[in-house]
């Protein structure tokens, strides 16, 4: 993969170990700004862990992370400085699998958390935008509802907003719709591919194949820890050069109708 | 019963299932009702059986009227003690618990023996080594040569107490808060690191308000273990409660009225306190209710 | 990397915090005695948990003008013998007298930190607080003598309690007294009672009040001060004495030995007042006032030269 100047995130042969497992073996991609990257793969691939490497939820073994000109190197031995990480995570916003929203505040209070305590912005300016982006996940009528009492299509609607409201250079998307109940997972989606469309530069690790096809400009396949094929949508899905995407494609095709 | 229920099925209410749904209601509430007003009886017939008992004891109600208000005087000197050590306990605890979930070696080395010590040992004895043994520490000092220095060893009687059940009951309660802290998913912790959170951020925005509520009863009780065990500060002099009564006792030999009078003081404050902090609980969990 | 630099850091605030403190002038050498007479005021220590020597007064007001601190108490809020001597003494020394009300070990172990100056707490002088302690020249003595219960009919003088269960405050002179181990400066011991079971109190009065329960229900004597159990008994416990006192006691006030500043000169000048309230009468007037006995002559004549404390 070449690098260039034009791209907002870059991996550079990344590699991760949990002890004696080697789960990522050298990634390298790049995203373009407004850019959809779909990342796919089987379970304990590595793409969630590739995921959270980028924000440094957890810590890469080696390799450098770039983000919105933030570099980080990091490797056996070299241990990368602290504020360039919370620089780098100010770059990302990050919407988990399980939600996350904080339950000892309301649903405004959730997504003006970080623009209040680490931007430290006034609560009277961080309202009206953190209410604009409640609006745009259609919430706005929830602002000071308890996370408690929403569902968990709406709990992952405002997650998304908390992400949104840091204006972040780069969103990511860690199997955002893998803890719903089906009929929910809709709302969610719906609501990323509105994102999607105003031009937000997305990474978005999922199962759902009709999203990956409809709203990414682009798919990378990881199996064991390497990229085995990164390419536009219509050729993953209908001429996939490597045998194991074919593979991993060929089961999910007939439950999924792509 | 059978009977009322088809009936409620009938056409003749507006909307059966409501009434239905009222009915069923009213029986629970009844029920509710009906169990508290037994556990109420239980508490009097055990109150009443109580009594008795302490009448069969050579009791001079007399006494306690004619020296009560001297007594009670001693009951705002425990509380006194009692809530200004809690609040350094508490704060002791959180960092004593932060300590313990720390990497820092030597923060963790400090809290582990922290607690290891104070947990050790009994609290009497470190209120005999706060009140003359931390004196000598600064009387050396004095002939080192820092007056100042070893003069702020030298603390009251009250200050010795605070002190001594601040540090006794930080240690116990630095497990309860380190649980209480650890017992937040893992989740909430990266959800605030991801939006950009420092660490001590992280701590204070979201995991201690959470932790708090979770923690609110173990220290409601450590509270109430504490009013009790101020009484051993009375070894310093402290005219609290048990020294006030204690010494009355002495006078005309009035034990049993006087140590009853301390007993019914310090439950009534127990009382007090665990309602206090039921209402505590109460209002933590409003976010928590659906 | 930024390890050693925290343990550096604490090093450096430690020695700034030290040196600080180490450039304020240390405050002029002076004794005990001195001390006191530029204060003002007497700091004596005195649990009232012994009546009628020190008890409580309820319902007292602190002087306005007192020079007592906070966590001491006036000389209006306390009552007694040891009070009213404590009180003459400050008197005498012209300044005012503070009491502070620790338990009774703190007092006995010495090492007081310099919170109080002297012990007036009709304390016996024994060798073993000879060694944390400067004793005064005592001010009345105490006669030793056993109680049993007011229905006791067996029981006739003190060495028929030889092998029954005998109790009294654990650590003080009783205890020693019945262990076989007392010893008193300037008195012969005579042991008449001989392995008792021993039971021990945090002070006599309770070994009092369980004697009180009936005869032998948990004890069957204890050994007391002649007017402690004579208190009891005024106060209503169905309690009697058991024969003649076994032996005396020298009750002085005490100073402690390891105090900052030396407490030497304080000792003798206390023990030349009390020698003073001893010829003019005054401890004999109070003794009389308080136990209606003559206990102080015997005190007065007491040598504290042969103490050898100076």
């Amino acid at each position: 993969m070449l690098m260039n100047d034009k791209s907002i995130i870059q991996v550079e042969d990344l590699h991760k170990w949990f002890g004696m497992l080697h789960v990522l073996k050298g990634i390298t991609f790049s995203v373009v700004p407004r850019e959809v990257l779909v990342i796919i793969g089987r379970s304990g691939s590595g793409k969630s862990t590739l995921l959270r490497c980028i924000n440094f939820l957890e810590d890469p073994s080696a390799g450098m992370i770039s983000v919105a000109g933030v570099g980080v190197l990091t490797g056996p031995g070299i241990k990368p400085e602290h504020k360039k990480i919370l620089a780098l995570r100010l770059s990302t916003g990050m919407v988990f699998q399980e939600f996350n929203l904080f339950p000892h505040m309301t649903t405004i209070d959730n997504v003006i958390e970080g623009l209040v305590t680490v931007k430290r912005m006034k609560k009277d300016e961080a309202i009206p935008i953190g209410e604009k982006y409640l609006e745009k996940v259609g919430l706005r009528d929830k602002r000071d509802v308890h996370p408690i009492r929403l569902s968990g299509g709406q709990k992952q609607r405002v997650a998304i907003a908390r992400a949104l409201a840091m204006e972040p250079a780069v969103l990511l998307f860690d199997e955002p719709t893998s803890a719903l109940d089906p009929e929910l997972i809709g709302e969610v989606l719906d609501v990323m591919k509105e994102i999607a469309y105003d031009g937000a530069t997305m990474l978005v690790v999922t199962h759902e194949m009709g999203f990956a096809k409809d709203v990414s400009d682009r798919i990378i396949f990881i199996d064991q820890g390497l990229i085995v094929e990164d390419g536009p949508p219509e050729q993953i899905f209908s001429n996939p050069k490597d045998e194991r995407t074919r593979l991993f494609l060929e089961p999910l095709r007939k439950v999924q109708h792509l | 019963m059978a009977v009322e229920t088809m009936q409620s099925y009938g056409p003749a209410g507006p909307d059966p299932d409501r009434s239905m749904g009222e009915k069923l209601m009213a029986l629970e509430k009844r029920a509710r009702l009906m169990y508290t007003l037994e556990v109420a009886l239980v508490w009097v017939v055990l109150f009443v059986i109580l009594t008795l008992a302490l009448m069969l004891l050579n009791f001079d109600p007399r006494y306690v009227v004619e020296h009560f208000n001297f007594v009670l005087e001693g009951l705002w000197v425990t509380i006194q003690l009692a809530l200004i050590a809690i609040a350094f306990a508490s704060i002791l605890a959180l960092l004593g618990a932060l300590g313990r979930l720390s990497t820092n070696p030597i923060a963790q080395g400090v809290s582990g023996f922290y607690i290891s010590l104070f947990r050790g040992t009994p609290l009497l004895i470190q209120i005999y080594l706060i009140y003359l043994g931390l004196p000598q520490i600064g009387r050396q000092l004095t002939i080192m040569g820092y007056p100042q220095l070893g003069q702020m060893f030298t603390l009251t009687a009250f200050q010795s107490g605070v002190l001594a059940l601040s540090l006794n009951y930080g240690a116990y309660m630095t497990e309860i808060f380190r649980a209480g802290i650890q017992s937040i998913s893992y989740g909430q912790r990266e959800a605030a690191v991801a939006i950009g959170m420092t660490r001590l951020q992280t701590m204070r925005r979201v995991i201690l308000p959470q932790a708090v509520r979770i923690i609110i009863p173990d220290i409601g009780n450590q509270f109430i273990a504490m009013q009790k065990d101020t009484a051993q500060v009375s070894v310093m002099g402290i005219w609290e409660l048990t020294f006030r009564a204690n010494r009355l006792a002495r006078q005309e030999s009035k034990f049993i009225e006087m140590f009853i009078t301390a007993a019914i003081l310090y439950w009534i404050l127990t009382i007090v306190s665990s309602w206090l902090e039921s209402r505590l609980e109460r209002r933590l969990a409003h976010a928590y209710e659906r | 990397m930024r390890r050693p630099y925290i343990v550096m850091t604490l090093f450096v605030m430690l020695s700034i915090i030290l040196a600080s403190c180490a450039q304020a002038t240390p405050p002029p050498a002076a004794n005990l005695l001195e001390e006191v007479k530029n204060r003002g005021v007497l700091i004596v220590s005195s649990d009232p948990a012994y009546p009628p020597q020190s008890q409580l007064v309820e319902n007292a007001t602190r002087p306005a003008d007192t020079k007592c601190s906070g966590d001491q108490v006036t000389g209006e809020e306390l009552s007694g013998f040891d009070i009213d001597v404590s009180k003459e003494i400050a008197k005498r020394l012209g300044v005012e007298v503070c009491f502070v009300t620790p338990a009774w070990d703190l007092i006995t172990a010495g090492s007081w930190a310099d919170r109080w100056d002297i012990s007036v707490g009709s304390m016996t002088v024994t060798p073993e607080r000879m060694v944390n302690l400067y004793f005064s020249q005592p001010y009345y003595t105490t006669p030793a003598a056993f109680f049993v219960h007011a229905d006791n009919t067996s029981l006739t003088q003190p060495s028929d309690l030889s092998g029954m269960k005998v109790g009294s405050c654990s650590g003080c002179t009783y205890d020693f007294f019945l262990a076989g181990t007392l010893q008193i400066p300037g008195e012969t011991m005579n042991y008449v009672v001989q392995d008792v079971q021993f039971t021990g109190y945090d002070t006599d009065t309770s070994a009092l009040q369980d004697l009180a329960l009936g005869d032998g229900v948990r004890l069957d004597g204890v050994l007391t001060a002649q007017p402690t159990g004579a208190g009891v008994i005024d106060d209503g416990l169905p309690l009697k004495q058991l024969g003649d006192p076994v032996y005396f006691e020298y009750l002085s006030a005490a100073l402690d030995k390891k105090s900052i500043k030396d407490s030497i000169p304080l000792a003798q000048e206390v023990s030349k007042l009390l020698q003073e309230m001893h010829a003019d009468g005054t401890l004999l007037k109070l003794s009389q006032q308080y136990y209606g006995l003559d206990l102080t002559t015997a005190a007065g004549a007491f040598d504290l030269a042969q103490l050898k404390q100076w």
